[in-house]
């Protein structure tokens, strides 16, 4: 006798992952697996079974979060049958807190697993078939619109942050520094950069010209008409003799602009300064 | 060559005054002068002008039905300056004659002198009577050839800005629309992380692991 169609098993799937969204996990006893080669085994995992003659490991982890897009994780199994998920690591408060401001690409914050302790790992996905996730008890990882919001954006900032060329970054080292460095003697330079809303480099005509002209958009507040009471303009004239033009970045502008008086054309035409910590370090040691 | 600083309706009505018995909607595109000067707290140092960023003309109905805009700080003139009439930063410092450079501190905050804002209020009360609403029509407006020969950007350069408004005419562009202000929360969903934690990214690994490992059982497909 034929199964009826709406009995098929990948209906089952289907209605089961109805109520998965991005950001869903899964708690207890599961497993990751990832390709290694024996030869070189990089990690503990590997190293541990990289002698059996196989190329593949298995590492037990806390649990997975669903990383695939919630219309993606609806649609028809049959058309769709992949989920893409990354592991859920135990990181302290600190680092935790670090993550939760965007310090740590590497990871995002699971808002609901926030008091365990766990995140996600987005150095390393594996992908599934939904019959897998549907058989797995569901935990909401994020409550509300916002916190949906967050979480896609810690998956874009991993994959789309912007390489920037080593001679630039050589050119903003020490506004960097600045940025970064809580102790130093120009303390209010550095607390008036933290205080910006956002800031934004644009390379013209390209970041691969011989020449390039380069424009920074300190982006302030609405309401932060100044800076504890000293002009913007004054700061902005310290922060760019931080980066005088050399190379080929000439000339070097700069302006600091609320976002409603930055157009969109600018906006889109420039990248967010998101740069590894590591990457400059020895340039801001030499200074 | 100057845009009048005080000015009536183009359609020939005054603008709102108590004899009409309402406040009309618009708003004029003028300024005024204010003691032959556009300074209302006098100073001449440029400097200490900062302190009094805003609006320097605050008065909007008289009855003698002359309906003033407010003028806003300079660095807001300027941005606005740009917005509408959708000329580049190199483009508008020309204008001025000056930098790039100096054009961003302006916009920065940086005081202009008494000439350089009676200019750019002058400047920006012909961009905002000729605005057709897209700026990227009024550049164009602004930079082309008209019939006669002149360029509205090089008489604007000049200073001739009655001729720059008799060429192009008015512009009657539609008020923008200003829609309501999201929550606090939306805001922060959309907002960036902070420039201190962007541009200080620490990409290393730092969690613990579970520590257990097993083979895991493998079939090859190789169709």
């Amino acid at each position: 006798m034929a199964v009826p169609e709406h009995d098929h098993p990948h209906h089952r799937v289907d209605a089961a992952l109805q109520a998965w969204r991005q950001g869903d996990c899964v708690l207890g006893e599961h497993w990751f697996i990832h390709r290694f080669d024996p030869a070189v085994p990089l990690t503990e995992a590997s190293a541990a079974v990289c002698t059996q003659g196989v190329d593949l490991a298995e590492s037990a982890v806390r649990g997975l979060v669903v990383l695939t897009q919630t219309c993606d994780i609806v649609r028809a199994s049959r058309e769709r049958p992949f989920l893409e998920v990354a592991p859920l690591v135990e990181v302290s408060a600190q680092v935790a807190h670090e993550i939760e401001r965007g310090r740590r690409p590497v990871y995002a914050i699971v808002p609901a697993l926030r008091t365990h302790g766990l995140v996600a790992d987005l150095d390393r996905t594996m992908t599934v078939e939904k019959a897998v996730v549907a058989q797995w008890a569901r935990i909401a990882g994020c409550r509300t619109d916002t916190e949906a919001r967050r979480f896609a954006l810690a998956l874009v900032r991993k994959r789309a942050r912007v390489a920037f060329p080593d001679d630039f970054t050589a050119l903003v080292a020490r506004l960097q520094a600045r940025l970064l460095e809580r102790h130093d003697k120009q303390s209010e330079e550095g607390r008036a950069l933290r205080a910006l809303r956002e800031i934004r480099v644009r390379a013209a005509p390209s970041w691969e010209a011989t020449t390039v002209e380069v424009t920074f958009w300190f982006i302030r507040e609405e309401e932060a008409m100044d800076f504890e009471g000293k002009r913007w303009d004054i700061l902005l004239d310290g922060w760019l003799q931080l980066m005088p033009a050399s190379g080929r970045f000439r000339p070097v502008h700069g302006a600091v602009l609320a976002l409603e008086d930055l157009t969109a054309k600018e906006y889109v035409e420039s990248d967010p300064l998101d740069l590894d910590h590591l990457s400059t370090r020895g340039f801001v040691l030499s200074e | 060559m100057s845009v009048p600083l005080v000015d009536s309706d183009p359609r020939g009505m005054p603008y709102s005054t108590s004899a009409q018995g309402a406040m009309r909607d618009r708003v004029s595109h003028v300024l005024i002068r204010v003691g032959g000067a556009l300074w209302v707290l006098g100073t001449t140092s440029v400097d200490r002008g900062a302190t009094r960023q805003h609006a320097f003309i605050t008065q909007a109905q008289t009855n003698s039905g002359v309906h003033v805009r407010e003028c806003p700080a300079p660095s807001a003139a300027l941005l606005e300056l740009r917005r509408v009439s959708g000329l580049t930063w190199d483009q508008l410092a020309r204008l001025f004659g000056i930098t790039r450079r100096s054009l961003h501190f302006w916009a920065s905050g940086k005081p202009l002198t008494p000439a350089h804002e009676e200019r750019l209020h002058r400047l920006l009360a012909t961009v905002r009577r000729l605005d057709r609403g897209s700026a990227h029509t009024n550049r164009t407006l602004l930079l082309g050839e008209h019939a006669d020969g002149g360029i509205p950007f090089d008489l604007l350069v000049a200073g001739q800005y009655e001729r720059v408004l008799a060429l192009l005419g008015p512009g009657h562009a539609r008020a923008r629309p200003h829609p309501a202000a999201l929550t606090a929360d939306a805001r922060a969903a959309r907002a960036p992380h902070a420039p201190e934690d962007i541009a200080g990214s620490l990409p290393d690994r730092v969690h613990t692991e579970v520590g257990k490992v097993r083979v895991p059982r493998v079939a090859r497909d190789r169709t």
